[in-house]
This record gives C-alpha cells, sequence and structure tokens, in this order.
C-alpha cells in the first residue's frame, strides 16, 4: 500500500526522467534530424570524454558497494573473491591464447553486456513501480520482461546474422552466423509483447481509474532506442553505455546518500550531502580510472599491445560487474531501512519527513 | 579605418587556424588525390578521370562520404595485389546517407596496362557492371586482367607503408593477421586537421584473426589450436577441486549452489569457444548457442541468491 508523503522519484519527475532514458531519447532525436550530418569524429570524442566522467565510475561505484566493509564481502564472498580468481584465469588464458581464446572471451562479454542492460532496465522499472505503490501482475511483469530483453536479443541477432568476422576495440572474432529468420522472429516477439503490455495496461487503467506512473515506461523505451533505432546511428550509438551508466549512477548515489546517513546517524543536511557526494563521486572517477585505464596499461606492461590488453581486460571488468551488480543491492544492513524507496530531500532537507 | 576590438583579438586565432590548414595541406599534393591514412602510413592515390571518369567521380565520392573510413585490407597476395575490403564488411556500421551514395560502376576499359602500382576495380566474377567500393593495388603486372577490370588511378606515394603491410604474417586464405585499417579517407583539398596517428610498427595493430573453422589456414597443428583450451580447462578443474575440498567443510547450501554455478559457466565458456567457431557451418548450432548464452545468464543472476 502505498503511503501519500513516498515520492515516486528519487530527485523529482524532470530530473529522474532525463537520468533514466530521457536524455537518451533526445540526443537521438537530435542526432536523427537537425544533427543528422554531425561528423562521427566529434560525437566519438565527446563520448570518450564522458567515459571517464560517467561510465568508468559507475563499475567503480558497484565494486565500491561490495568491497568497501568487510561484513559485504562476508555475505557473499564468492562474488567478492571467487568470481575474480575465475576472471583473473580468463584473461591469462586470453593472454597466452590470443587467437584461441581471447577473441571468445570478448565475444562472451559483447554477449552477456546487453542482457545485463536489459536486466537494469527492467529493474529500474520495477523499483519505480514499487516506489509508486503500483504493482504489475505476473503477466504484465512477463510481458514487461519480454519487450525490454527481447530488444537485446533481437539487436544481438542481427549483429550475429553475417559470417564475416567483427571488432572489438583491437581483437576481432567470428560471427555466429544466425538464420535471418531467427532475428526476424525475435523481433515479432519483441513488438508482440510490448503491445499486449500496453493494452493489459489501458485495459487496467480504464478498470482501475488509475493511470501507470509514465515513469515505469521510460527504461523500456530508452532500451528500444538504444538497441533498435539507435543501432543503425553510430554517431548516437556510442553514447548508449554512457545512457546506461547514467540510469544507473542516479540510484545508486541516491542510495549511498541514505544509507550512510543511517548507518552513521547523521541528520539530515545540505552539508552532508555535498560532503558525501563529492567524496563519493571523486572515490568513483579515481576507481574508475584505476579499472578502465591503468589496468590495461598494466597489460602492456606484460608485454601486450595495448589494442590487445585493453578489450581483454576491459570485458573482464565488465564481467566482474554483472556479477557484482547481481549482488549488491541483496545487501543485508539492519541499519538500513529500505534505501531504494528514497528520496534526496530526505537527505539534505531535516524538514521532510522520512516516509514509515 | 580601426577593426572592432573582437575581430583584432581573433586575429592571432585565425592566423594559427590558417597556418595549420596551409601546413596541412602543404604535406599533400595541390592537386586533387585521394589519401587513405591507414593504421600503417598514408597511401596517396592518383586517379584516371580521363580514361575512367565514371570509376574517379563515384571512388571520389564515396571518399567524401566516410565509406572507406574503417574498411581494411582483407587480401594480400605478394607480387600479385592488396586488396580492400568493400564498405558492407568495415568495421563502422554505414549511416542511412552513405548506403545511398554507393552504386554500382559499370565497367570502364582502356589502352591502360595491369602494372605495378596500378588501382584496379573489384567486381563480381561474371557481372562486369557489379563494382562498388572494393579495389586492389597491384604489385606487379597482371596481364590477365588487362581488357577486364577496369583501371581508375595509380598509387603515387606509399610504397613503404606497402612495405610494411608485406611484412605481416598472412594466414593460408591471405589474410594479414593483424589488422590495417583505414582510419580516415579524404581528397586533398579537403585536409582534415585533425586526423588519427598511424603506427610504424605492424606487431603494434590489432589481431584480425581467430582461430576457429579456418583453424587449418593458420600454419599451427591443429593440435595446437585446440590445446590452450584444454589447459585452462583442466587447470580450472584442477583448482576449483582443490578449493572444494579444502573448504567444503565452511561452505553454506548457498554457497553449494553458486559453486555448481561456476561449473556451468566455466563449461559453458568452452562450448561456446568451441562451437561458435563452427557455427557458421552449423546454423541452427548459433541460435542455440544465443540462447543457452541468455540462459546461462539468467542462472548468474541466481549466483548467490538466498
Amino acid at each position: 500500500m502505498r503511503e501519500q508523503s513516498r515520492s515516486t522519484y528519487f530527485i523529482n519527475g524532470p530530473i529522474d526522467f532525463l537520468f533514466i532514458g530521457g536524455a537518451s531519447i533526445i540526443l537521438y532525436l537530435l542526432f536523427r534530424f537537425p544533427l543528422s550530418n554531425l561528423d562521427t569524429y566529434w560525437s566519438f570524442e565527446a563520448a570518450y570524454l564522458m567515459s571517464w566522467l560517467v561510465n568508468w565510475p559507475h563499475f567503480s561505484a558497484t565494486s565500491y558497494r561490495l568491497y568497501h566493509s568487510k561484513s559485504n564481502i562476508l555475505q557473499y564472498p564468492l562474488t567478492a573473491i571467487g568470481v575474480p580468481i575465475l576472471l583473473f584465469f580468463g584473461v591469462l588464458g586470453s593472454f597466452l591464447s590470443p587467437l584461441g581464446i581471447a577473441p571468445f572471451f570478448v565475444k562472451f562479454f559483447t554477449f552477456w553486456s546487453p542482457y545485463h542492460y536489459s536486466g537494469q532496465s527492467l529493474g529500474i522499472s520495477l523499483v519505480y513501480c514499487n516506489r509508486a505503490g503500483y504493482r504489475l501482475s505476473a503477466l504484465e511483469r512477463k510481458l514487461l520482461t519480454g519487450s525490454i530483453f527481447f530488444t537485446f536479443l533481437t539487436a544481438t541477432a542481427r549483429s550475429e546474422t553475417g559470417t564475416d568476422p567483427i571488432s572489438y576495440f583491437g581483437i576481432t572474432y567470428p560471427r555466429l552466423g544466425i538464420p535471418v529468420g531467427v532475428a526476424d522472429g525475435l523481433e515479432v516477439c519483441m513488438y508482440l509483447c510490448a503491445l499486449v503490455f500496453l493494452i493489459l495496461m489501458g485495459i487496467r487503467t480504464v478498470k482501475k481509474k488509475r493511470l501507470p506512473p509514465w515513469i515505469l515506461f521510460l527504461p523500456a523505451i530508452a532500451q528500444y532506442v538504444w538497441f533498435h533505432l539507435g543501432g543503425r546511428l553510430p554517431v548516437f550509438n556510442v553514447f548508449v553505455p554512457l545512457f546506461h551508466s547514467l540510469q544507473y549512477l542516479l540510484i545508486a548515489w541516491s542510495v549511498q546518500l541514505k544509507e550512510k546517513m543511517d548507518q552513521n546517524g547523521i541528520g539530515p543536511s545540505r552539508g552532508y550531502a555535498w560532503k558525501e557526494s563529492l567524496q563519493w563521486g571523486t572515490g568513483n572517477f579515481l576507481g574508475g580510472v584505476g579499472l578502465f585505464w591503468i589496468l590495461p596499461r598494466l597489460g602492456q606492461l606484460a608485454g601486450f599491445p595495448l589494442s590487445f590488453a585493453e578489450p581483454v581486460l576491459v570485458a573482464a571488468v565488465q564481467i566482474h560487474h554483472f556479477f557484482v551488480d547481481g549482488v549488491i543491492w541483496k545487501l543485508r544492513n539492519p541499519k538500513v531501512r529500505s534505501p531504494l524507496l528514497v528520496n534526496i530531500k530526505e537527505v539534505y532537507d531535516a524538514a521532510t519527513p522520512v516516509p514509515a | 579605418m580601426m577593426l572592432r576590438l573582437p575581430y583584432r583579438r581573433s586575429l592571432p586565432f585565425l592566423l594559427a587556424l590558417f597556418l595549420i590548414s596551409a601546413a596541412a595541406a602543404e604535406a599533400y599534393p595541390s592537386q586533387e588525390r585521394i589519401i587513405f591514412r591507414t593504421s600503417l602510413g598514408d597511401l596517396v592515390f592518383k586517379l584516371y578521370p580521363e580514361t575512367a571518369p565514371r570509376h574517379a567521380a563515384q571512388i571520389t565520392r564515396l571518399v567524401k562520404s566516410g565509406i572507406y573510413d574503417s574498411t581494411f585490407i582483407y587480401r594480400v597476395e605478394p607480387g600479385f595485389l592488396i586488396q580492400f575490403v568493400d564498405h558492407r564488411n568495415r568495421r563502422l556500421p554505414l549511416t542511412r546517407e552513405q548506403e545511398k551514395q554507393v552504386l554500382p560502376i559499370p565497367v570502364e576499359i582502356s589502352s591502360r596496362k595491369h602494372a605495378r602500382g596500378i588501382l584496379t576495380m573489384a567486381r563480381h566474377e561474371g557481372d562486369l557492371n557489379s563494382a562498388e567500393s572494393s579495389f586492389s593495388i597491384l604489385l606487379g603486372p597482371a596481364p590477365h586482367l588487362d581488357g577486364r577490370y577496369t583501371i581508375f588511378g595509380e598509387l603515387e606515394s606509399g610504397w613503404e607503408v606497402i612495405q610494411r603491410v608485406l611484412e605481416i604474417p598472412l594466414s593460408k586464405s591471405k589474410r594479414p593477421i593483424h589488422r590495417i585499417e583505414v582510419l580516415q579517407a579524404f581528397s586533398s583539398p579537403d585536409v582534415p586537421i585533425r586526423m588519427p596517428s598511424p603506427v610504424q610498427d605492424w606487431k603494434l595493430l590489432p589481431l584480425d584473426y581467430f582461430v576457429g573453422a579456418e583453424s587449418q589456414d593458420v600454419n599451427l597443428p591443429t593440435s595446437l589450436a585446440v590445446a590452450p583450451i584444454l589447459i585452462l580447462l583442466a587447470s580450472l578443474m584442477i583448482i576449483f577441486g582443490i578449493s572444494i575440498f579444502s573448504f567444503s567443510q565452511r561452505f553454506s547450501p548457498r554457497q553449494w549452489s553458486a559453486l555448481g554455478l561456476i561449473l556451468t559457466l566455466i563449461g559453458f565458456f568452452f562450448f561456446f569457444t568451441l562451437i561458435s567457431s563452427k557455427s557458421i557451418v552449423i546454423p541452427w548450432g548459433s541460435t542455440a548457442i544465443l540462447f543457452g548464452a541468455v540462459g546461462v545468464f539468467k542462472l548468474m543472476s541466481r549466483f548467490e541468491a538466498r
């Protein structure tokens, strides 16, 4: 049952809209129409710059959330310790067999990455449903899941329909040669799931006389733009990881402020919000640089060209991120109450009542 | 008349911009030429509009549309030719506007001979008018091509780059095992101010080959192609076996199930590696790989779940 004082948004409607996928939709429309002649070179440069500020810190934020306390590591020891060891062997195998193992290690990661995007999009939709007190039925949830995951499956299948090799940074790997009919079938499933979901939402709206929260649809629409519409627009496509990271950082930042406040018994204030945000942001920036700039160059020191070491180590870091992201939102801390329901006002405004 | 202050302040900047442009342009011929900045250096092509006007015009149009950017050299036959891959197989996907620029070019046979340095247009065997974007640089005389393929230009400079290309080991299908990509293609009056930098050493180029369906193609014994995978698999099994033996008393049921997922992941990865390379000849194997991967990712989302 929704409590009247709980906000649907982490910050407010417009800002949540921008972070959760609205900015990507706006940028796509800009690139598709008024800026369609923009030189690809400048968008690549801009996307690379934003990697330092947004993409890389988002990876660091997940690692920080798991590793910053011993109790977290002890709750999930296999994720914290076992998975890095496993990935170390994947990297070692790739370095020892650059033609035999490395291409498939990287390819495995390129398959897993859009699946991870889909999982995040679905998770965010469900978080907002929960915040708005809007409960999806099992069928509605399955249809929403289908419409999100089929975007990734369709895009992946289409990119694998050729027989010529494709590249990720400096490593080339084979395509699977999936029949075109499979990709077409997956696309039909995607549209079907979306259509039936919308119909069910419409019926429910009429019956219950309550509109669903608009932000429930945003991650799915953004996902469609990223993987379906944006896939043929290279100048936009390079920004997709940025928007995925923005989604994550909004939620992770809000949760971080709330959790630390509750854990340490700190009262809400603007000073606390600024200080903690700065510390967290700086730490994640440095962590991101360590993972994505320093680590590949360590691979270079081992005698491999950066064009080879970088994709292998980036793949390992990201696979680790997929595991960590799966567990960190299940961490149990008795001192922290429902962090995913926080509104940022609770953190900086002492006058804001905290929902029970 | 005194210049207004804003214009005076911008003068040094404008002068610098002019000098940079002039310096960039001076590095290239003043007459129109096509330049391919590859990852090993620049190739400067002179076109023959007098004997192949349609090819010259179309190639120039394709260059200016950026269609050759991220294509690469996919075939090297020492003494014969070096061939660039066509636009469909370049690394970056074409935009819709770029796709519209690619049109078949009718053959233009002239009295010119296929000799060293000549640019000759590739086409489908049996269809004289099917040339689109792929072309070759001849490394020696090829009289058997005379009267059958369009000669549309010559390599004016860049033979040191060709020499570096020829040093790269080739697969049995004559493909360089390191990728030599066209980083940027442009025509000389429109020299970009900022361009990517090539490397001098081909060993720094990314690997452009994988061992798989063509494992016989590389000069490696087949057993060596499979051995690294088996060694890695065996090592992982030993380490996990010893870990489970050593720590089994301390594992909770949740952690036992996670260990099972790790073994599943390792097994699937090797399945993925061994089958992916063959899936081109097993169409439904590729589909099975795709859905199998999704199933494994779904399982991994339950890793250490309560």
